[in-house]
Formats: structure tokens, C-alpha cells, sequence
């Protein structure tokens, strides 16, 4: 009996595919759309912090605590110098990531020697500390190409900055010409850099992909759709009155609902599934993917989504009513709960409410398992939450939707 | 095989079905005539569960409804009146559902599936999705999956409303069918035709009460035997039941000013007898119909209005 209702459903959303589709489509669509985004300036995006630990107390420390990003770049990037307390401080979530400059940095790049600058990433925190890195890559790219190109000219000017006289008009002349002579000269440089760039959060840590990531927020925002549709169901059937057919059967109210249930965690679990499947087949996940946990915080997940959507769906008098109150609390807790941009970006009072969504638990779970490669040990919880929220939810709900089916056929 | 005693069922002020009773033995087809609104609907949802009444006791096969719904469901087959299909699976697939509800798996779906498509003329289309349909083939599928757990009891909805006469031929010859097959039939239905030539008994129902019942030819015995008069034209009521009184057997049915129902009886002075006095007593008539005694003049004469009113 079972079997029967939830196969009926699966075969009726093949043979009309166009929601689904659409669920399956929207997170690349979002994926590409933020991508395209983030390549353009915006406001929107709230300061990053980014910590400079100087041992060496040199250039290249006063040059970027001086500095400023363009504001038109779209990032807006608070670079603070600190001491060693900076660490403390960046676990406190103060700075996405601290730059750590070794001692004998500038000495170093001027001999040729090999030295690297350590980044280190605020583990709690994904996107920005990844813009972060990539700024780091850039100075370190143009540091390697100077000091490989310009050689004793830029000992010279070293020698001139940390010079207490001021530099004659005569030598900047000079420096300057053999600046651009060897500039004009150099096509290429050569390998190995001289300066490297070290990316501590945890060792061994690979770096997360943006797009896996918009993925992975978005498509835990398409589960919550797949449940509204599988759930809202119940009010389509009472309209065309299968409803009323089904319970003049010896089939239980609470079967139908359970049914029904079921079908939406099956169903959703099959559309993260695929969606997850897609992106690993773009290479946007880490290489080593624990699938029976993914499929487990999917059930979990997909448990969780049906439950609430049974409840609130159940709590309304009309298939209207349930298709608007859906829409605003999938949109709501999306927004909140890092579907829509991550949650490290809201700001402090808002992020404790993201706590308060489904979204957040599943989302976090997800990037931990698939994208920057979290521990188990962490993803268990949020699991282990979403399944037992799941559980409660669906056994609300289901008693709710019962009293509900027995008025609206009445 | 059913039998239902003193059901009600109010909506506020609104008597719904007020204290029904009638009794259907096993293999027969028991008619609600009636017009919409009269609680045909109400009392074949009480019977069906869907609607728990506020008086009255529901049995089938000697099992109490309120006792055992589950029992009384699995004897039960319910067509609504309402077309429930869904229309995205095929024929085949929503009798697979339907199947499946009840526990029909396997051979025994498949050959059940092929007997019923066969039986209500859609095997050729069993393959198609029901959104193809035409109004009666829908209809036709929609009474086959009522059917589908071979149920002791059929309770039908008005299942020929708003089709073509080929299809309420095909459904009424079903109908027949399943009943020559020992089933048990609640059918309900405004058409009188329909009702007179399908039903073994009937209960002739109106604003939520069974003002008659029985067998057709009991119903019919009410109006007397013999012929029915329509009798029309611009006098006074008064006038007409005064000719009336002096024929001789003759007995007014209904009466009002323009219109009056007479029934002559066999071994009266007869039908044409009657015509002369009519005629002859200078009334303004404009016209007189003569008919065999109708489910139509009864329902007339026991509620007062005419069953399409």
C-alpha cells in the first residue's frame, strides 16, 4: 500500500518533470548568477579583516597595513597589524585571516633565498579567507616577478627606502631608467618563486570551490521547494477529490500523510543527490566525498524539510494559502540560513538566528562532508540534528495534517 | 447487505439528512432519487465514512460502521460523483494505484486490471494518459476503479451526469453486469428514467428525508393504477375539483390554479369518459395529456414540485 502511493507520485512527477527540473536547474542557475556577480563591485558584500603579523617589522608590512583595495573592486578589505595575540584573536572571529611576514622576510627576497609568507585561515569561515589567499597569491606573484626581474635595482631601492636622507633627483633618475630598462626587457621569469605562499587553517587543508559551494547553499534551498511540492500535493488531491476517493478506503489518514512524507524525503533525497552528483562531475568537491555520510545527512536533511513543510502546510485552509506561507518561510530561513550567501557574512545577531534553520545545519554539514573536507566528528551532530528535528517534525505534523484532511473533506 | 437506520446529519440549521432508514438486500440495486440538495451525496459519505453522522447506525454485512470502518471499507466500493482520476498515469496505472490501496499485487492486479479495462470498453486505451480522455471514458474509468477490489457493496454517485447517451449506456449496462456478478448496488441519481429502468427499489427523497420507497411498481401502486391526467389551462382550482368529485372513481393528485393531475383507475368510467366531462364542463382548458402513472407524478405529488425544479 505503501509502495503504491509513494510509486504513484514518483511516476506523476516523471511524466510532468517541469518543477522538477526547475529545482534542479535553479542552484547552477544561482551558482553561474553569483559567480557572475562576483566578478563586478558590490556593496553588499560586508568588510573582510585581514590581520598582518610583521616579525620583521619591514616594507612589506607598511605596505599593506597602508594600503587600500580600490573601491571599485567590489571587496572592501580592513587590513589591521598586530602582535602575536593576533591568533587569539582570530579564533575569537575578529579577522577572516592574519598574513604572518617571517622575520627575515625582506632580506631574504633581496638575497634570492626562498622565503614564504604564512596565511593563516580563520577555520571558521570559507569564502573570505579564500579571497584572501588569492590576494596573498598576487602580492606574492608580483614580489617573485620584482625581485627576479629588477634584481640590484631593487636592493638599491630598499637600501634608499630604509635611507633616513632624502634620495637625490639624480639617483631616483637613475633607478628609474634601469627600472624600465629591465622591465622592458623581461618576458617572462623564471621558476621556482622565490616567494611562496603558506596557507595554514588546519594542515593539509584544500581550499574550497566557490561554485561547489553556491551549490551545495542553493540546492539545500531546492530540497526545501521539493518538499513544499510533495507535501501541498494533499491539497491538490482534495480539489480533484482523490482525497475523498482515497479515504473512503481502508487506507488510514495517517498512512496517506506518512505517504506523502515519505515520498517528499525519497524525492529530495534523489534531487540532492543529483544535484551533489553534477557538481562532483564539474570537479567543484574535493576528491574524497564520504557518500554513505552525504547520504545520510540527506536523508536527515530531507526528513527534516518534509516534517516542517507537513507542519506548516497543515496549520493553513487552502493550497493558496500553503503555496504563499511556504514560500515565505523557505525564503526566510534561506536567507538567514546561509542559502543565499553564506552566514558568516550576516552580521553577529543575525547569524545566532541562522541557528534556528533547517538551512544552516544541513548547509554546514554538507560543505563540511563535500567541499572543505570537515571532520566527521563535526557533521555527526548537525546530522544527528536535522534527523531528530526530522523525526519531531514529522510526527507534529503528521497529527496536525490528519485533523486537517478529516475537516477539509467534511 | 446494507442497512441504515434513522441517519442524520445537520449543518447548523441546515437538516442535511434527517432520520434515513432503508434496508438493501444482497444482489440488488437500491436507488436515491432526488433532486441536488435532497442528501443523496450526504447520506452515501455517512455510508462511506467520510462523514460521521449526528444520528443513525450504518451496517454492512452485518459489520456496525462505527464499530469496524476499516471492515466495512474493504466491502465497500465508493464512485464519486466528482471525476477522481489522475489524469498524468494511464488507465492501467491509476488501476494499478487504485489496486495496490487494496492489496492487489501481482497476476492477480494484472488479470483484474485486463478484466475491468475489457469490461467498461478502454482496453484499447489503457496505455494513454487519462488527460486524452473524452467526459465518458473518464466516467467509464472512474467506475472501474471503484470496482477494483471486487467490493460486496458499490456505492454510485450519480455516475452518469454530464455525459453522452452512448457512455450512460455502457456505464448502466456495467451496472448491470457487476449486479448479475452478486454484487450489491446504492445507486443515486436525479434522472427518473434512469432510476425507473436500473433500480429494483427506490427511495424517492427530497430536503433530506425519504418521503417513499419501495419497489417501482409499489411507488407506481401509490398513484393508483391506471391512467394520469395532466389537465391545463386558466381556471381555478376550485373549479376543476368540482368536476373531479362527481366523476365517478376519478381522485385529484395535485391541484392548483392552471394545472391539476388526475388519476382514473381501471374500472372507473375511464379515461375518455373523464375527457368529456372536462371538456364538457365549460372550463378554459388548453390542453389535456393522458400518460401511464410516472416516477415524475409521484415525486410531483409528494413534494409538492417537479423533480428538475
Amino acid at each position: 500500500m505503501f509502495w503504491s502511493l509513494i510509486r504513484k507520485d514518483l511516476i506523476r512527477r516523471w511524466r510532468s518533470p517541469a518543477s522538477t527540473l526547475v529545482m534542479l536547474l535553479f542552484p547552477f542557475m544561482m551558482a553561474g548568477m553569483i559567480g557572475a556577480i562576483s566578478s563586478g563591485p558590490s556593496d553588499q558584500i560586508p568588510p573582510t579583516t585581514l590581520f598582518v603579523l610583521d616579525r620583521e617589522d619591514g616594507l612589506l608590512g607598511g605596505f599593506l597595513t597602508g594600503g587600500a583595495v580600490p573601491e571599485d573592486s567590489g571587496f572592501r578589505l580592513e587590513v589591521e597589524k598586530v602582535g602575536e595575540e593576533g591568533f587569539a584573536r582570530m579564533e575569537n572571529g575578529e579577522a577572516s585571516a592574519m598574513l604572518v611576514i617571517p622575520e627575515s622576510f625582506t632580506e631574504d627576497l633581496i638575497e634570492g633565498r626562498t622565503t614564504t609568507l604564512r596565511l593563516v585561515r580563520n577555520p571558521a569561515e570559507s569564502i573570505k579567507p579564500e579571497i584572501l589567499e588569492q590576494g596573498t597569491y598576487v602580492i606574492a606573484t608580483y614580489l617573485d616577478v620584482a625581485v627576479k626581474v629588477l634584481g640590484e635595482e631593487l636592493e638599491q631601492m630598499f637600501d634608499m627606502f630604509e635611507s633616513d636622507e632624502m634620495p637625490s633627483v639624480l639617483m631616483v633618475t637613475q633607478l628609474s631608467a634601469a627600472f624600465y630598462e629591465r622591465i622592458s626587457q623581461a618576458e617572462t621569469y623564471l621558476f621556482p618563486p622565490v616567494v611562496s605562499i603558506g596557507s595554514t587553517k588546519e594542515e593539509g587543508a584544500p581550499r574550497p570551490n566557490l561554485f561547489g559551494y553556491v551549490l551545495v547553499m542553493v540546492s539545500v534551498m531546492s530540497v526545501l521547494f521539493v518538499a513544499i511540492r510533495a507535501v501541498t500535493d494533499l491539497y491538490e488531491d482534495q480539489r480533484t477529490g482523490m482525497l475523498r476517493r482515497q479515504l473512503a478506503t481502508p487506507v488510514p489518514v495517517a498512512a496517506l500523510v506518512n505517504a506523502k512524507v515519505l515520498f517528499a524525503v525519497v524525492f529530495g533525497v534523489l534531487v540532492m543527490l543529483i544535484l551533489l552528483v553534477a557538481g562532483a562531475l564539474f570537479g567543484w568537491f574535493q576528491e574524497a566525498v564520504p557518500v554513505h555520510w552525504v547520504l545520510l545527512h540527506s536523508v536527515a536533511y530531507s526528513l527534516a524539510a518534509a516534517g516542517l513543510m507537513t507542519m506548516e502546510v497543515s496549520v493553513v485552509r487552502t493550497e493558496k494559502q500553503a503555496g504563499i506561507l511556504a514560500w515565505i518561510v523557505v525564503m526566510g530561513m534561506s536567507a538567514l540560513g546561509g542559502s543565499m550567501f553564506p552566514a558568516e557574512f550576516l552580521p553577529e545577531g543575525v547569524r545566532n538566528l541562522s541557528r534556528l534553520t533547517l538551512n544552516y545545519w544541513a548547509v554546514e554539514g554538507y560543505l563540511d562532508l563535500i567541499v572543505r573536507d570537515g571532520r566527521l566528528a563535526d557533521v555527526l551532530p548537525r546530522t544527528a540534528l536535522l534527523a531528530g528535528v526530522g523525526v519531531v517534525f514529522a510526527g507534529v505534523g503528521q497529527m496536525l495534517m490528519q485533523r486537517r484532511l478529516r475537516e477539509v473533506v467534511r | 447487505m446494507l442497512s441504515v437506520t434513522n441517519l442524520s446529519k445537520h449543518y447548523g440549521e441546515i437538516r442535511a439528512v434527517d432520520g434515513v432508514g432503508f434496508d438493501v438486500a444482497a444482489g440488488r440495486i437500491f436507488g436515491l432519487l432526488g433532486p441536488n440538495g435532497a442528501g443523496k451525496t450526504t447520506i452515501i459519505s455517512m455510508i462511506a465514512g467520510l462523514v460521521s453522522p449526528a444520528t443513525g447506525r450504518v451496517e454492512v454485512d452485518g459489520i456496525d460502521l462505527a464499530r469496524d470502518p476499516a471492515a466495512v471499507k474493504r466491502r465497500l466500493g465508493v464512485v464519486p460523483q466528482e471525476i477522481a482520476l489522475y489524469e498524468d498515469l494511464t488507465a492501467r496505472e491509476n488501476l494499478a494505484f487504485w489496486g495496490g490501496i487494496y492489496g492487489l499485487r501481482g497476476k492477480e492486479m494484472d488479470h483484474r486490471r485486463d478484466e475491468l479495462l475489457e469490461l467498461v470498453g478502454l482496453a484499447d486505451r489503457a496505455r494513454e494518459p487519462v488527460k486524452n480522455f473524452s467526459g465518458g471514458m473518464k466516467r467509464r474509468l472512474n467506475l472501474a476503479l471503484g470496482l477494483v477490489h471486487r467490493p460486496r457493496l458499490v456505492l454510485l454517485d450519480e455516475p452518469t451526469v454530464g455525459i453522452d447517451p452512448q457512455a450512460r449506456i455502457n456505464i448502466l449496462d456495467v451496472v448491470r453486469d457487476i449486479v448479475a456478478g452478486g454484487t450489491t448496488v446504492l445507486y443515486t441519481t436525479h434522472y427518473l428514467e434512469e432510476a425507473e429502468d436500473l433500480c429494483d427499489e427506490l427511495a424517492i427523497m427530497d430536503h433530506g428525508t425519504i418521503h417513499a420507497k419501495g419497489t417501482i411498481a409499489e411507488l407506481k401502486a401509490e398513484l393508483g393504477e391506471g391512467s394520469v391526467l395532466t389537465v391545463q389551462g386558466a381556471f381555478e382550482k376550485e373549479d376543476v375539483a368540482r368536476v373531479v368529485e362527481d366523476l365517478d372513481g376519478a381522485r385529484l393528485l395535485e391541484l392548483d390554479d392552471g394545472r391539476a393531475l388526475v388519476n382514473v383507475p381501471l374500472g372507473s368510467d375511464g379515461v375518455g369518459h373523464t375527457l368529456k366531462a372536462l371538456y364538457g364542463s365549460g372550463l378554459p382548458l388548453s390542453g389535456i395529456t393522458v400518460k401511464e402513472p410516472n416516477l415524475e407524478d409521484l415525486f410531483l405529488k409528494l413534494t409538492g414540485r417537479e423533480l428538475r425544479d
